[in-house]
């Protein structure tokens, strides 16, 4: 992962201080009740560098009864924490002592992401607890993004942006639609500085919910955007236009360091005995997909270097900037176009219209390849060669083009990417339904299930498999079971078995009641509108497609059917439909979404879609004795 | 100023030429760890090949190693305090060398994450105390062609770096699955004067992976003393000594299958293992401590444990907490009138006493009373010495019961006193029980765990100044099947306006160790403790806080705290619906706790709700069907793998439940395949019953179901098995709701 500027929005507040309890905070017992910060500018004659200093004072309240709070800040190689203090009840703790340590971020196999922390107690109701950090950025460039909310509710904050007029900065407000925020600006004559001040009320406490969007989507906060600094004449540039921003990347790619004669050894070991370039490109790809494992690392200016990707190649494993690297140095050497790509993951809000480290996070490899451009990112694992990951689909990229650079988007497949089809014959026999089943898996569903096989244990991956697709159901018995190669991503995958579904049928009388949807996806998929306050945004879109052919006992018709289901929107389609061809009974069903990202205001209508479908679900066929 | 300037760069250089001299020092003695594992070759450690039959494992250990080197040395140092310091070696060296057969494996073994240094010297005076540890690690790679690719260890990360701890962190770099990876972890630790136990190490013949060769050496000084059992048929060490006068205990084994998880097992009961555990004994050490100089001890070691613990609880003094004894004597009327009284009632208000003591102490300084208290266990021992110290005070016939938990190690294979839990037996006119468990255990309740378990008695004897111990063997009894009970009352009804959202009434009664999940999950603390402090005849919380003028302040604020959290009552109820159904209600209207049943196993917890639920009901045609089964809560239905069974069946108690459901027929349908519900079978292990009939406008059905102990052997497996299959297809039956023509 290329080193990721929001690491804040990683600490969780899970930090755990022995003995202490902190219980369930996100609740109104504390409050910030007034919160000061002050970021100013600063040029660090000794060090010749301009600085960021920071100072935050926040008062934290005790509405109901008296409590500990934990209180984290992080820092980093590049910012610094000066000083901390705190007083509780207008007093110095002397038995609190800050900590400072390692913060093992998660997924992360090292990052330079350091925490000071401390319990901070509330000595009773209607108290306060007042906390300072003092804190340096020391380069412009890592100072990217001021947010304003908090785990707790805020009732005041000011937030003061000083910036002397040799430095030029543009400060652009992201979310601040329907929260409480006002700007005023005022010149300091004797600094030649203007001061920006934001004054916050009622700002309400950050809430996680599932799936939802990431946090520059969401919260209110400041895009810093550090463009220059002329000091004494001289012009320091820092991320004034995009291009200031890739010839920064490019002077950290141009001295890697790769070894060529060994890139070119293992390429050509790779692609032996293969004469056609698609499949020389594909064996590459697919080699460091199978051979390299994925390991973040973020480390400085590490976090945003490559490793040598001859290092890549020998260790077997990389973040994803060595993986990107090693994927474009083994095509190069074979003589294709191959480039390296900075991509901001959707996770983020932000593209390179605003030049900033925190616009990319993840680095992948772009082919230039008889007049197309495909990209390649080996960190997704199981997903085949020009299939995308949602997290990357149309994110605009910052494509290497020698000195200069090529802005483009990642293609945006459709939903048909992403299939997920099944179809099965079957037939009555006693109360249960037995027959055959085929299954059919294309782009991130395929990749969804081979991750999993791959990290359940060999012995086991048949057994989780058949769990998978009888959903635990031990009465829903699978034999017979056969897949195509779950290592080769290159193709779809299939799974054929044969399927007795036991107690499926329900007989009473001259008539049969059947079931004839068993996975009934989506059932229960309502949302609660008056608790989600949070767009939802699906992992991928998808195209589930069930199809279920039934033949009809012997001297039996359909008396009854479910209701058919089509529902169909520029976001999602659902359908349901019974056919009758002779003999048989034909159920078909399709789920498709084709707008991962579902937005609060269409809740209702979903949740109304929902139960249309959920009603078909709760109703069974009937067939009755001629 | 220069000077000054001068001296500090001095200072820093010289820090930093120290630095590079340990750092090449600590590299010199990595390379000869290095040779000394990996020259010997020992032919286990050169195999390149795995049988056949084992392709498909995930991974298999083709050797495993663990040696421990232990050895001791006077170092005279010149101090008042300290006077000779004993200087003591630890060398301990884990050796693996695994086939790495898939992408989860390669996973598991792709980091190795070490404390590479530790040191926690002191120093007194002009004295150092060493306590010093240094970690080396190595790895080396096999690729299927035979090379041999050694890991460059120089590519760790350290996450924390300074002069007095290092922890780092070693992603194996050019590991591939089909790699066979040989690596190890070196620890040598030097302490001077430490007294500590070393251990327990445990080794258990077997894993996750296929094991093909497996040794465990350990050579220890001869000042030592050594205890080690070998548990549900693991083998013994061969012991010995060496030309040293070294203690050396060796153990090899070869082709240890995988464990394969079962239904109820109690792993350290059924597989085997060794704990091995030693510590270094001064000859003035050696009189009282239970680990012999010199010695190695072998199997049962529990009566040298309870010399030690006689020893320990006969001593004078003691931190007893004799408040329970207090809160006793005030509840009636002061020690004397206590003569009067019968003992099996003090014995009764005691017991409260230390529950309202230990459960309902709330701190001032941090107000926390979520559902998570609820949950806070006592220690036993501690609870179980007190209460029978007080006991004895009164003149109370009792004993200590010193057990194991059936889901740990058994009582003959404890090697601290930290693995026995207790319990007092009291003899009051009637025997009564006391366990020092959860807030919600009653007053003569044996935890389910402990039940049918052996012990060892400890009587107290009252002396003219002291309590002495006489010790004996015990066995703790067993509840029968009707004393652990869930007994469900449900009346269901179908909304008028939507026939497919069910109305449930529900009344749940529990009692025994069944009762305990659902009462911590549902009882609020503050209504606990009014209890607890009723029972003991004390004011509860918020009044005691009001009463005192240093405390009466508090009272907002725990009265807030407390509402806070009866407001989270109908989420727990919501949750306690959702796991008996293992599906969401659409709605909860009602919820109560009836009977909070904390004192009396007579009455039974008991609670009920009002709920409405979906997806129990299809429409077919103009008729519905109702999932009837269901109704009685989800169930799983027994693997097909886990349907043959060698290994015996460690159930949590003996128990029944029961459930009375009544069906209300909705107008205008009638009930179809009601006598499909009705099913009985009865075995050794337990029964399962049903029947159901249409009475009136109600289809109603009783089901009884219970097991009869909390233990089988594995030969009653199927009987079981029938029971629980019975069950589960009457889990899957249906009712037509026909539509009356």
């Amino acid at each position: 992962m290329v080193k990721s500027i929001v690491a804040v929005f990683l600490l969780t507040f899970c930090i755990l201080f022995p003995g202490v309890n902190f219980g369930a905070e996100k609740d109104s017992n504390v409050v910030i009740s007034d919160s000061k910060e002050m970021y100013e500018f600063v040029l660090q004659k000794s060090a010749g560098i301009v600085a960021v200093k920071q100072n935050i004072t926040t008062n934290y309240y005790c509405n109901d009864y008296r409590t500990t709070i934990p209180i984290a800040e992080m820092y980093d190689n590049e910012t610094l924490i000066d000083d901390v203090d705190f007083t509780v009840d207008g007093k110095k703790p002397k038995d609190i002592k800050p900590k400072y340590s390692y913060y093992d971020v998660d997924d992360y196999f090292y990052s330079d992401e350091h925490v000071c922390y401390f319990p901070l107690p509330l000595e009773r109701k209607g108290s306060s607890s007042s906390v300072v950090f003092k804190k340096t950025v020391t380069d412009p460039r890592y100072f990217i993004n001021i947010f304003f909310s908090d785990s707790y509710l805020i009732l005041n904050k000011e937030v003061n942006i000083k910036v002397p007029r040799w430095m030029k900065v543009e400060l652009k407000e992201m979310n601040f639609k329907g929260f409480q925020i006002t700007k005023t600006s005022n010149y300091d004559k004797g600094d030649d500085a203007d001061i920006y001040t934001y004054t916050v009320k009622n700002l309400p406490a950050r809430e996680g919910e599932s799936n939802c969007p990431g946090p520059t989507y969401i919260y209110p906060h400041i895009l810093v955007l550090a463009k220059e600094a002329t000091v004494d004449n001289v012009k320091k540039t820092y991320f004034n236009t995009v291009a200031d921003q890739y010839a920064w990347y490019r002077q950290l790619v141009n001295n890697i360091g790769n070894d060529e004669t060994i890139i070119k050894a293992r390429a050509q070991e790779i692609t032996a005995g293969l004469t056609n370039d698609l499949d020389k490109i594909k064996a590459v790809f697919y080699w460091m997909q199978n051979n390299v494992r994925y390991v973040a690392f973020e480390d400085g200016i590490a976090g945003f270097k490559p490793d040598k990707a001859n290092e890549v190649i020998r260790k077997k494993y990389g973040d994803c900037k060595g993986m990107a690297n090693a994927t474009k140095e083994l095509l190069k050497s074979l003589g294709y176009d191959a480039r390296l790509v900075w991509i901001g993951t959707n996770h983020i809000a932000y593209d390179y219209s605003t030049p900033s480290l925190s616009v990319d996070n993840h680095m992948i490899c772009a082919l230039k390849f008889q007049g197309k451009m495909y990209f390649l990112d080996a960190t997704e694992t199981y997903l085949g060669f020009n299939e995308y990951a949602e997290r990357i689909q149309g994110r605009q990229v910052l494509v290497e083009d020698g000195d200069k650079y090529i802005l483009t988007n990642i293609p945006s497949p459709s939903y048909l990417q992403n299939i997920d089809h099944e179809s099965r014959k079957l037939s009555i026999s006693g109360t249960d339904l037995t027959g055959t089943a085929t299954h059919e898996w294309k782009g991130e569903e395929k990749e969804t299930i081979i991750s999993q096989l791959n990290a359940i244990k060999k012995d086991k991956t048949e057994e989780s498999f058949i769990r998978y697709l009888s959903d635990d159901n031990k009465d829903y018995v699978i034999t017979n079971f056969k897949t195509s190669d779950v290592n080769n991503f290159d193709e779809d995958l299939t799974a054929s078995y044969s399927v007795n579904h036991k107690n499926a049928v329900s007989s009473f009388s001259k008539e049969y009641y059947v079931d004839l949807d068993f996975s009934k996806e989506m059932n229960s998929f309502i949302f609660d509108t008056a608790k989600r306050s949070l767009d939802y945004w699906f992992p991928h879109k998808t195209d589930i497609e069930r199809e279920t052919e039934l033949t009809l006992p012997s001297g039996y018709t359909v008396t009854s059917l479910p209701p058919n289901v089509e529902v169909r929107n520029s976001n999602y389609e659902f359908t349901v439909t019974y056919t009758q061809p002779p003999g048989k009974l034909v159920y078909k069903k399709s789920i498709i979404i084709k707008n991962t990202k579902l937005q609060k205001s269409q809740f209702a209508q979903w949740n109304k879609d929902i139960e249309k479908l959920a009603a078909s679900y709760n109703e069974q066929v009937v067939l009755t004795a001629k | 100023m220069k000077k000054l300037i001068s001296l500090v760069g001095l200072f820093i250089f010289s820090a930093q030429v120290f630095a590079q001299k340990a750092d090449a020092k600590y590299k010199e003695h990595a390379a000869d760890v290095q040779k000394e594992i990996w020259d010997p070759k020992a032919a286990p450690f050169q195999v390149k090949d795995i049988p056949a039959d084992m392709n498909n494992e995930s991974a298999v250990i083709i050797a495993r190693s663990f040696e421990v080197i232990n050895s001791a040395k006077l170092k005279l140092k010149f101090s008042l305090f300290i006077g000779a310091a004993e200087r003591i070696s630890y060398q301990t060296t884990y050796h693996e060398r695994v086939k790495i057969n898939d992408k989860a494996a390669l996973d598991e073994y792709s980091t190795i994450e070490y404390t590479k240094k530790l040191d926690q010297t002191m120093v007194a005076g002009f004295t150092k105390i060493y306590d010093k540890t240094d970690t080396y690690i190595g790895a080396k790679i096999i690729k299927s062609t035979g090379t041999e690719v050694v890991v460059n260890t120089d590519e760790e990360v350290l996450t924390t770096n300074t002069d007095k701890a290092k922890e780092g962190k070693l992603a194996i770099s050019n590991l591939q699955t089909g790699d066979i990876l040989d690596y190890y972890i070196r620890i040598e630790k030097m302490q001077e004067n430490s007294t500590e136990v070393q251990g327990p190490y445990t080794f258990v013949m077997g894993g996750d992976y296929p094991i093909l060769y497996y040794a465990a050496r350990l050579q220890l000084d001869e000042h030592v003393g050594v205890e080690y059992i070998s548990a549900n048929g693991a083998p013994a060490f061969k012991e010995g000594k060496n030309d040293d006068g070294d203690l050396t205990l060796e153990l090899t084994q070869k082709n240890l299958p995988k464990f394969q998880s079962s239904l109820w097992t109690s792993a350290l009961r059924q597989y085997p293992y060794i704990t091995v555990q030693y510590k270094f004994v001064s000859k003035a050490e050696d009189q009282y401590s239970h680990f012999n100089r010199g010695e190695i001890k072998h199997g049962f070691l529990s009566d040298d444990l309870i010399d030690q613990f006689k020893k320990t609880l006969q001593a004078p003094g003691g931190l007893i907490n004799y408040y329970p004894l207090t809160l006793t004597q005030t509840y009636f009327g002061g020690e004397k009138k206590m003569k009067d009284i019968s003992q099996d009632s003090i014995v009764k208000t005691l017991y409260n006493a230390w529950r309202y003591n230990t459960f309902c102490s709330f701190p001032t300084t941090n107000i926390n009373v979520s559902n998570d208290i609820n949950y806070n266990r006592a220690n036993s021992l501690i609870g179980a010495i007190s209460v029978s110290r007080m006991l004895t005070s009164l003149d109370i016939d009792n004993t200590i019961f010193l057990v194991c938990s059936r889901n740990s190690n058994s009582l003959k294979n404890v090697t601290g006193i930290g693995d026995f839990d207790a319990l007092v037996k009291v003899n009051a006119g009637k025997q009564y029980w006391l366990a020092f468990d959860d807030i919600v255990t009653q007053f003569n309740e044996i935890p389910a765990r402990f039940q049918g378990e052996d012990a060892i008695t400890l009587m107290p004897q009252k002396e003219k100044k002291s309590i002495t111990y006489e010790d004996g063997r015990g066995k703790v009894p067993v509840t029968a099947a009707a004393e652990n009970s869930i007994a469900e009352s449900l009346n269901v009804s179908f909304d008028a306006a939507n026939m497919q959202l069910l109305q449930v009434n529900r009344t749940c009664k529990q009692s025994g160790s069944l009762r305990h999940g659902d009462q911590m999950q549902l009882l609020l603390m503050e209504d606990m403790e009014a209890s607890l402090a009723t029972a003991v005849t004390q004011k509860k919380l918020l009044e005691r806080l009001y009463d005192d003028k240093k405390s009466k302040k508090l009272v907002d604020e725990f009265s807030a705290a407390f509402a806070k959290e009866r407001s989270n009552q109908k989420t727990y109820f919501t949750n306690e619906i959702n796991g008996q159904f293992d599906a969401k209600p659409k709605d909860v209207s009602t919820y109560q706790v009836n009977q909070p049943a904390l004192f009396s196993a007579k009455t039974p917890f008991e609670f009920s709700s009002s709920f409405s639920m979906e997806n129990f009901v299809k429409k077919a045609g103009n008729n519905y069907i109702l999932e009837a089964g269901k109704l009685v809560g989800s169930y799983s239905k027994v693997d097909d793998k886990e349907r043959t069974r060698s290994v015996d069946i460690y159930m949590p108690c003996a128990r029944t439940f029961s459930y009375n459901i009544s069906i209300n027929i909705p107008k205008g349908y009638n009930a179809k395949g009601v006598e499909e519900l009705n099913k009985t079978i009865s075995n050794e292990t337990g029964s399962f019953s049903s029947t159901a009939a249409i009475e009136g406008d109600a289809v109603n059905i009783k089901i009884a179901r219970t097991y009869a102990n909390n233990f089988e052997k594995a030969a009653n497996w199927p009987k079981l098995l029938e029971l629980m299959d019975g069950f589960y297809n009457f889990t899957t039956q249906k009712i037509l709701l026909e539509k009356s023509k």
